[in-house]
């Protein structure tokens, strides 16, 4: 017996314009360039967020040797204007576009999202203190023409 | 056109076969889900022609993203997010939120038990409740719509919703509660 089933309106339209090629697939290629790019960009934020923290965590050690150190009794405001706001910012954007990036493209959305929020920071953080006893917030603010972490002397 | 005997052939089989060149079997597919996204489509718009419409960029979406699908998951799931995302688009575009087009039926009519989960889940949900769905917010219509009407597992849900598991459950619950709240203000009886 021979029972063709109805084609929907809807399944007319799909197939007349896959078939006449009006609709196509998208190439391999297509899917391997967005997973680099996601990637590429996830690492990117993952080092601008890493080093916003190592300038922060730069400060902070400084601020906290230098206290009883020189004997000086700075002012909180003091404190407070010479603390780099922008690293602090440029952390928080960076780490939010992280935690989007990773569950946008890398399908980590089962974890919720106070529990990525939380690992995001701790890894940056980590990083982040751990570079701050390397070379790179100095060697940046050499280069930086404005200054990068105001008014932080040498560690030695 | 695509015979019966294909009918037997799970989702990934069938892609694998468009994948490979057999383009006339995405037939298949669209035959498979069409009359389900149909419905969820016009559970969140609640606009036949435009769900309609939205299903058949779906179908088309799927289509050209294809290569994209990874075999091993569900294609439900898969199919069903890329409809949730084009249904977001266009509730963000039109915002705009006509009464439920399913009227079938007055509040008077409706007599419940909310007492069990179990009538509200087999009685209750399934028979009356359309009505009252219409009015709730999208965020715990779709997810009664997909746990009660489409019988989807938690996990297919958190695949659709981008949401944890643990999510799935919690908003069922509280759409439940919104739900109940709804249907009395519907004039629905319970006990």
């Amino acid at each position: 017996m021979n029972s063709k089933k109805p084609i929907s309106p809807i399944e007319e339209n799909v197939m007349s314009r896959i078939k006449t090629g009006k609709v196509k697939m998208h190439p391999k290629i297509y899917y391997s360039l967005v997973s680099l790019l996601s990637v590429m960009a996830i690492i990117l934020m993952g080092v601008v967020s890493a080093y916003a923290m190592s300038v922060v965590t730069f400060w902070l050690r400084i601020q906290a040797a230098q206290g009883p150190a020189y004997g000086a009794k700075r002012n909180l405001a003091n404190l407070v204007d010479v603390f780099p706001w922008w690293a602090l910012l440029l952390g928080a954007v960076s780490l939010i576009a992280i935690v989007y990036l990773i569950r946008k493209f890398r399908g980590l959305y089962k974890i919720k999202l106070t529990y990525l929020i939380l690992i995001v920071v701790m890894i940056s953080a980590i990083i982040g203190f751990a570079l701050s006893y390397s070379s790179l917030p100095s060697t940046f603010n050499r280069r930086a023409p404005a200054c990068v972490v105001c008014n932080i002397p040498k560690m030695k | 056109m695509v015979n019966t005997e294909s009918d037997n052939l799970s989702d990934s089989h069938i892609v694998s076969s468009i994948l490979e060149g057999d383009i006339d079997k995405y037939a298949l597919i669209v035959e498979r889900y069409e009359a389900k996204l149909l419905r969820y489509a016009n559970f969140l718009i609640k606009d036949y022609d435009m769900a309609s419409d939205l299903v058949q960029e779906t179908f088309i979406k799927a289509y050209t993203n294809l290569r994209g699908f990874d075999l091993n998951k569900a294609f439900s799931s898969w199919v069903y997010r890329i409809l949730h995302n084009e249904a977001m688009n266009v509730i963000k575009r039109n915002k705009k939120s006509p009464s439920f087009s399913d009227r079938g039926m007055t509040g008077d009519e409706i007599f419940v038990k909310f007492s069990t989960d179990k009538t509200i889940d087999k009685n209750f949900l399934k028979d009356n409740v359309k009505k009252c769905l219409g009015d709730m917010s999208i965020k715990y219509r779709e997810v009664i719509m997909l746990y009660y009407f489409d019988h989807l597992k938690y996990d297919e849900i958190s695949d659709i919703l981008h949401i944890p598991t643990s999510t799935v459950g919690i908003r069922i619950k509280r759409a439940k509660v919104e739900l109940k709240k709804v249907c009395e203000n519907h004039g629905v009886k319970h006990e």
